[in-house]
């Protein structure tokens, strides 16, 4: 290989790498990437007929869970579930009507205003709306 | 003097019971050196104070003489300052009076004298022993605060130093026969980090499991009561498990014999280890009781290991500025599977942690491939631009000996 032809190689290589380095990424780009969730406004959460009364269902809310409730006397309530204690997750106690946290018997009404145990304070509330059998969960303002 | 004292009694944001227009307790009090001064100035933030309340109140006498034998007379109704054993009667003049209590703290319970003679410190004071604690050992005398002001000696943060007075007294306390750890122990103890570390004021302090105006030892009995007040679930699976019979045999306490009590540490799986763990006290090693501990303590490994394991790859990740909201969120689902397999031990069915402890295992898993997945990648790109600027450089260099090239066939 002469002198010429060596720098014509390096050259070329160089001018390939630098074709393959631009257009990898576009390429990257172009691939549609892995779901990202995004942080919604409101979410639905099913059907009337889904909870019956004194029944709950904990749903992702964006990145929070959300516990929604439909007490003994038919009404609907969602909550932040996540204990504000030390972050476990909350559930619905059918048969004291409250909202309750395994973790340190902590224990929230369905306002999710915190009633009894470590809870320092209230769980964050969430509008439940409902449109006919629909059931759509639309964070507070 | 006399006008000095008027200036000082004028400055002190201090107002009588029944809103006399000078109180003559403070005039002369003020006069009467540092001591009364201090007392004066302490008042002047206490409770009591606050509500409308003067020295008169509690002590009598009467506060618009200035003659000091009218003010302080037995006709006056004076009764100065009681002593330790007069205190809680002193106190509960107004404290057990329901109709007085009204007047300014309506929702304030009226049974903290009858409870305070039902506790050890009230039995000792009423067998005449007058070194045990009175209602102002634990509230001050004339800097009484509710319990829930940060200032208070008894807001909770606060409770571990005020018990602690005379209760890490060993001098005291061995007059009594009684250790003078606690407060220490109960500093370095999960519940002593939460509150005094951490700054979790719902975490249990001295009161929360001995009571305070009856202050006793919670009894055999007791004790699962207490700590199942926060700690449902343990207490709930233990007294359904095969082990509640043969504690209530043996009088064993139910959490403080595992647990110990002043000096509870976070539980490990170390606790149900076969060879030095909490079980071995009574199970022999190789016995159906202590190989199911081993089973145990080999899922709360499994599932605490996965727990650090993922936390440690989300952490490498998050330091990267790689966005681990996802495998975040995996991880704190498996937080509560850690928190339930730990829970589950009090039932004492390895199938039951196993149960609670798996589906952590598996988010863990998830979490862990999530985030080393994002390093990994992280890694190929700093490769990937490693390499573009290594070609860059070629392409540079070529361009560079191609016009050299050129023009040495030029010239």
């Amino acid at each position: 290989m002469n002198r010429r032809q060596f720098i014509n190689l390096i050259l070329g290589g160089g001018a390939l790498g630098c074709l393959a380095s631009a257009v990898y990424p576009v390429l990257r780009y172009m691939m549609p990437p892995e779901q990202v969730e995004a942080d919604p406004d409101s979410i639905k959460v099913g059907s009337v007929k889904d909870f019956p009364a004194g029944s709950s269902k904990i749903f992702k809310f964006g990145r929070k869970p959300v516990i929604v409730i439909r007490d003994l006397k038919g009404g609907f309530h969602a909550l932040n579930a996540t204990c504000t204690h030390l972050d476990c997750i909350v559930q619905y106690q059918k048969e004291n009507d409250i909202v309750w946290c395994a973790c340190h018997n902590g224990k929230y009404d369905l306002s999710g205003k915190n009633v009894s145990g470590p809870p320092p304070r209230p769980l964050d509330r969430f509008e439940v709306k409902v449109s006919g059998e629909e059931i759509t969960v639309v964070r507070t303002a | 003097m006399t006008i000095l004292s008027v200036l000082f009694a004028a400055f002190l944001p201090f107002q009588c019971h029944a809103a006399p227009v000078k109180d003559q307790c403070v005039i002369c009090h003020a006069t009467l050196g540092d001591s009364h001064q201090a007392i004066l100035k302490s008042f002047s933030r206490d409770i009591h104070r606050e509500v409308g309340l003067s020295c008169s109140s509690c002590h009598g006498g009467d506060s618009s003489s200035d003659d000091a034998g009218q003010a302080m007379g037995a006709e006056a109704g004076f009764v100065g300052a009681p002593t330790r054993a007069e205190t809680p009667k002193f106190c509960g003049k107004c404290h057990s009076d329901p109709s007085a209590m009204k007047k300014y703290n309506p929702s304030l319970s009226v049974d903290q004298e009858v409870k305070y003679f039902t506790s050890v410190h009230g039995k000792k004071l009423q067998a005449g022993d007058s070194k045990v604690a009175v209602c102002t050992s634990c509230h001050t005398s004339h800097s009484i605060r509710p319990a829930k002001d940060p200032s208070s000696t008894v807001y909770s943060k606060n409770i571990p130093q005020t018990c602690g007075k005379c209760h890490s007294d060993a001098k005291l306390m061995g007059s009594y026969k009684l250790p003078a750890d606690q407060v220490a122990k109960y500093t370095g103890s999960v519940h002593g980090k939460a509150l005094l570390e951490r700054g979790d004021t719902a975490a249990p302090v001295c009161n929360t499991c001995h009571g305070n105006h009856g202050a006793v030892p919670p009894g055999v009995e007791n004790i699962g009561h207490v700590c199942g007040m926060c700690h449902a679930h343990n207490e709930e699976f233990f007294k359904a498990g095969p082990m509640a019979k043969a504690w209530e045999k043996r009088k064993f306490h139910i959490c403080s014999t595992c647990h110990n009590h002043h000096d509870i540490q976070h539980p490990t799986p170390a606790l149900l280890s076969s060879d030095n763990g909490v079980c071995r006290k009574c199970h022999l090693a190789g016995s159906a009781q202590s190989k199911a501990a081993g089973a145990m303590k080999a899922k709360v490994d499994e599932i605490e290991g996965s727990y650090k394991a993922a936390e440690k790859s989300i952490l490498t990740a998050e330091e990267k500025g790689l966005d681990m909201a996802e495998a975040r969120d995996l991880w704190d689902s498996a937080r509560m599977s850690l928190f339930q397999a730990k829970t589950a031990v009090h039932a004492f069915r390895p199938e039951k942690v196993a149960e609670a402890a798996d589906p952590g295992i598996e988010a863990t898993a998830k979490a862990r491939k999530s985030a080393d997945e994002a390093v990994h990648e992280f890694g190929q790109r700093r490769v990937g631009l490693g390499i573009a600027s290594l070609f860059l450089t070629l392409l540079a260099l070529g361009l560079y000996l191609k016009v050299r090239d050129l023009e040495s066939g030029q010239g």
